[in-house]
């Protein structure tokens, strides 16, 4: 542009006409669209953003619905080494237990000599006139050391119904003959570990958490159980022995089973994201996840480990914007997310007919780092200038860290996902 | 639909959009097309061709600059094409030198409404009135103006100076 040399008679009619404005001809509009080319109608099947699109919800609802559905039948290779352990020891228990069988003793004998108290009892004679209310509760315990020899002979029999039968009457009554030393040994056992906690629940008491809001950008992420057929503490081989050895004592004690549950993931997470072009953005942001789990064996003495890890997660991906709608923005991203465990505990509780016999807790940590990819499709929707909400769902993996942790990533190392949250920038 | 939604719609040749797009600017591209031609006719040619051009070229536009301005160049350029093809820039016309001389007062031409002027514009020899425009109106230098024209910079001061005593003349006639 060249001022120089504009004039007063160049400014007024530039300052006239430079945004002079007149109608058009009513037919104008008419004419132009006889000329424009017509719309292209691509097929759904060949446009690719649709197809992606729908390849990422189809992804989604089949992870989803695949977990859903097989999520009983799964087992970990942690429960399955406790449980191949179990059976050896399982097995050598019931050798031993058939040399003692082998040895013929008068059922009477054996309630006789439980019919004279020893030092113990008398010791918790004292007790039982304080805690009368769990005299019934406990009334099975010591039924059922009394006639261990026969629950082993019955189990030989392999459910012979009338020796099964008969060992109830019996049951009946050594109850009957030796109430009282019965009650004051089990009201020891409760002063043996008077700080117990909270009982623990019936699987059936407990709620079925298969779907959980997060915080913040929090998830939806299907959790697991599992039952393996075995004693299987979280990591100590030691305890399901000493586990199975206490039970083994039982009548009609359960089969050995645990089971094993991990939580639905938690996770609170901020993402900031810098636009690329007008199609592509690099978002990152720190994310925190707690993951839980739990393991609870079943028997008269029963166990309870609860596990909680805390994972500060690092995330990287490229999102792109598919289309756009009245501010609404529906796009696709894909990702590599690196979480590393900063804080784990795991409390461990040895529990009898609801009371708690002992408690130990210990600080863990997974010093692996955990990596994963990720693939997300949503939507977002601008809230006020540069703050968005928005909802996505999505399929991630995480890899093999070699870690002996067991956690829900290591179970389910595939799984949908769906977030929702706010997001800055986008 | 905000600016950069109606681009997007037009790109993807969606009519509504388009639609849209010409109601919104097509009083301002008209008003573009009547300052370079002769006649209402042909300005009306000028604006069908120039919204064919703008909605085939959209995926050119940068969404860097205004586009608005982006628009208006189609449409110059338009009606520069259209020039060239008839071949009527190169026109001479014989001027009363006496003209030159004549200086008519400002107050005059600030009197006067924008149709007199378009009016008084459209009445120039096609070649003076497009240098006319592209000088006084649009800003162009005359270097500029002999490349998009394709004639000399010279040959483009002297028909700004031709076009100019030509509209002194008619608004002191109108005196």
């Amino acid at each position: 542009m060249n001022d120089k040399h504009r004039d007063q008679f160049e400014e007024l009619f530039s300052s006239k006409l430079q945004n002079f404005e007149a109608d058009p001809a009513p037919d104008d509009w008419d004419a132009i669209v006889g000329r424009l080319p017509n719309r292209k109608i691509v097929p759904l099947w060949q446009n690719w953003r649709y197809m992606s699109a729908a390849a990422a919800v189809i992804l989604v609802v089949a992870t989803a619905t695949f977990y859903l559905f097989t999520e009983e039948t799964m087992r970990t290779p942690l429960a399955q080494q406790a449980q191949q352990e179990a059976d050896v020891y399982e097995k050598q228990l019931k050798e031993e237990q058939a040399q003692i069988v082998s040895i013929p003793t008068p059922i009477a004998k054996i309630e006789s000599a439980s019919n004279q108290p020893n030092a113990q009892q008398k010791h918790a004679k004292s007790l039982t006139r304080n805690n009368p209310g769990n005299l019934s509760s406990t009334l099975q315990v010591n039924d059922s050391v009394q006639i261990i020899a026969n629950v082993t002979v019955n189990q030989d029999a392999k459910s012979d119904e009338s020796a099964i039968e008969k060992e109830q009457e019996e049951r009946v009554l050594s109850t009957d003959k030796a109430p009282e030393p019965v009650a004051e040994k089990t009201v020891r056992k409760r002063e043996l570990f008077a700080n117990a906690g909270q009982p623990a629940k019936n699987k059936s008491e407990q709620s079925s958490k298969k779907w959980s809001l997060g915080l913040g950008s929090g998830s939806f992420t299907a959790g697991t159980g599992n039952t393996v057929n075995t004693y299987a503490f979280r990591n100590s081989l030691q305890a399901d022995k000493s586990l199975m050895f206490m039970n083994s004592a039982i009548i009609n004690s359960e089969l050995p089973k645990t089971d094993i549950h991990h939580d639905t993931p938690i996770s609170f997470s901020l993402a900031v994201s810098r636009q690329l072009n007008d199609r592509f953005a690099l978002q990152t942001g720190l994310s925190l996840t707690l993951l839980s789990s739990d393991w609870k064996t079943n028997g008269t003495f029963h166990s309870k480990t609860e596990q909680k890890l805390y994972f500060l997660g690092l995330p990287l991906s490229v999102v792109y914007k598919i289309a756009e709608w009245n501010r609404f923005q529906f796009y696709t991203s894909a990702g590599v997310m690196a979480e590393i465990n900063v804080n784990g505990k795991v409390k461990n509780t040895l529990f009898t007919d609801g009371i708690d016999l002992e408690t130990e807790s210990e600080k863990v940590r997974m010093k692996e780092w955990l990596w994963s990819v990720n693939y997300k499709a949503g939507v977002s929707y601008p809230v006020f200038h540069f703050v968005n909400i928005f909802a996505e769902g999505g399929v991630a993996y995480f890899f093999d860290n070699g870690s002996s942790i067991e956690t829900i990533r290591s179970e389910k190392p595939f799984n949908a996902g769906f977030n929702v949250g706010l997001r800055l920038g986008f | 639909m905000n600016e950069e939604q109606l681009i997007e719609g037009c790109r993807k040749g969606e009519r509504l959009a388009q639609k849209e797009l010409y109601e919104k600017y097509s009083r301002k591209m008209m008003g573009v097309c009547l300052r370079y031609a002769s006649d209402r006719e042909t300005a009306r040619d000028l604006l069908q061709d120039g919204f064919v051009k703008i909605f085939s070229a959209l995926d050119s536009y940068a969404a860097s600059g205004s586009f608005e301005g982006w628009m208006r160049k189609i449409f110059v350029n338009c009606a520069l094409e259209h020039l060239r093809k008839t071949d009527i820039l190169k026109d001479a016309v014989d001027l009363d030198k006496t003209a030159e001389l004549m200086q008519p007062d400002a107050s005059i031409i600030s009197e006067m409404s924008a149709a007199d002027l378009m009016g008084l514009v459209q009445e120039l020899p096609p070649g003076f009135r497009a240098v006319f425009n592209l000088f006084a109106i649009e800003g162009f230098s005359h270097k500029e103006i002999g490349e998009m024209l394709e004639i000399t910079e010279s040959t483009s001061r002297s028909q700004y100076t031709r076009a100019r005593q030509l509209l002194q003349r008619k608004v002191k006639e109108l005196d």
